[in-house]
């Protein structure tokens, strides 16, 4: 049919929007140089329709690398051909290298955190455009032991595309010693722009321990946030926003003493494991 | 369903007949079961073969979907379960995954051609298994190839293509 091969069959609208559809998912650079080809292609796969169609048809969003969290800095760990177009840090050097902690991670945005007591320097971060949003800081919250978590606020929300406007909410757990262990939840939700504190919670010491409470990274499980203070699982539920103590191994009061739950913690920074 | 096995004749965009079995290719192809189905009412009475025509899709890609649509076939009804119109992913370890990967192992015009006669004769599993086999085809390619591959038309300006490279340095 073809000559000299100019005379090939052009491909269509729809069959071109199909066939980028199925490109594999773990090699987002693939789909970028698509776009390339001609404005037409590019028009097509920077289409928030295409972007949703994308993940329906893959399923299960893939991963794209891991955070790897130190005591003051985190660098990403690309598992694909993927990169950080900005740092998030404002120099746009695509390192990923900042001076906080990668504190969690869900549905492309991820939660970061200094290890500061005053827990002021909280921001989410959107790795595929480099936005930083910076939350506001934690009045009157100082915190020996603390951390927080990074949900989605969409009712029903199937997570295909809630990234990067929708509606978000954080929820820090901090213990000061200060205070007699107890507990505070903190809730901030994106659409009301500020923080509320929730219950506080007695988290009861045991007599002989004198190291500040050490809480965990978080577990989503279903509906409910897990975290780990010393020996005991604080479980908040994300829809009625109760909350109960769980004890576990009775006996290990030591904060030293290495408690994993029969739960899947993720390991420090979490995995940003959407597109 | 009667005894004795209906056929239709599919004529191609050029002028030639194909022999297909109406239960076959009505259980492949959405688009022709619709034609048989609006056809039926006037020919229930008479024993006339039906002739449809298939303006759109070529003798030379008509008759290797009809294939296509032939193995699948026979290999679900080998099942037991005639409905149930058998699908295999490439690389799978089903009896059709190498009658699939070789059936897709053609040149680029006739590959297209496929691709546009599934979507056309809506025959999904055909249409997934060729536009699959187009992107595998374009994942390894540069930019320039899969132009020349598709003769598709870099309509950028330099300055466009510039800035599309420089927001996306990390892709290439």
């Amino acid at each position: 049919m073809a000559t000299a091969g100019l005379v090939v069959p052009a491909l269509v609208d729809d069959s071109v929007e199909e066939i980028l559809l199925r490109f594999p998912p773990d090699d987002p650079a693939a789909l970028v140089r698509a776009a390339l080809v001609c404005k037409l292609w590019r028009r097509l796969v920077s289409n928030a329709n295409f972007r949703r169609r994308f993940r329906e048809f893959h399923r299960a969003a893939p991963m794209l690398g891991l955070l790897c969290s130190q005591r003051a800095s985190f660098h990403f760990e690309s598992t694909t051909s993927f990169r950080p177009p900005y740092g998030g840090d404002g120099t746009g050097t695509g390192t990923g290298v900042r001076t906080q902690r990668a504190l969690d991670a869900r549905h492309g945005r991820v939660l970061l955190g200094s290890t500061r007591r005053d827990c002021e320097d909280l921001a989410v971060w959107d790795p595929l455009r480099g936005d930083l949003q910076t939350l506001p800081p934690l009045r009157h919250c100082c915190c020996d032991g603390w951390t927080a978590a990074l949900v989605c606020a969409v009712a029903g929300c199937d997570h295909l595309d809630c990234a990067p406007r929708g509606p978000f909410r954080v929820v820090f757990v901090g213990t000061d010693w200060m205070s007699q262990f107890v507990t505070s939840v903190w809730l901030y939700s994106s659409e009301v722009g500020s923080w509320r504190e929730d219950r506080k919670v007695a988290i009861v010491r045991a007599p002989n321990a004198y190291l500040p409470v050490n809480i965990g990274p978080s577990a989503l499980v279903g509906n409910s946030l897990y975290f780990r203070c010393a020996t005991r699982i604080l479980e908040h539920n994300l829809g009625t926003q109760a909350r109960c103590v769980k004890e576990i191994g009775k006996g290990l009061y030591l904060d030293g003493y290495h408690v994993v739950p029969f739960l899947s913690f993720c390991t420090p920074g979490g995995i940003v494991a959407d597109k | 369903m009667a005894s004795e096995k209906k056929v239709v004749f599919l004529r191609s965009s050029d002028g030639e007949a194909f022999e297909v079995s109406e239960e076959v290719i009505s259980a492949a192809s959405v688009t022709i079961k619709g034609m048989i189905d609006e056809e039926s009412p006037s020919r229930a009475d008479t024993a006339a073969t039906t002739t449809l025509a298939i303006p759109n899709v070529t003798a030379a890609t008509l008759s290797r979907v009809l294939h296509y649509v032939n193995k699948h076939f026979d290999a679900a009804a080998v099942v037991g379960r005639p409905d149930d119109y058998i699908f295999c992913a490439p690389g799978d370890e089903h009896p059709l995954a190498r009658f699939d990967d070789d059936f897709v192992d053609v040149d680029n015009d006739t590959l297209i051609d496929l691709v546009h006669a599934a979507e056309y004769l809506h025959i999904k599993k055909l249409f997934d298994l060729t536009c699959k086999a187009v992107a595998d085809k374009l994942k390894g390619r540069t930019i320039d190839q899969i132009r020349e591959t598709f003769g598709i038309v870099n309509d950028y300006t330099v300055e466009e293509e510039v800035e599309v490279y420089r927001e996306n340095s990390w892709a290439f």
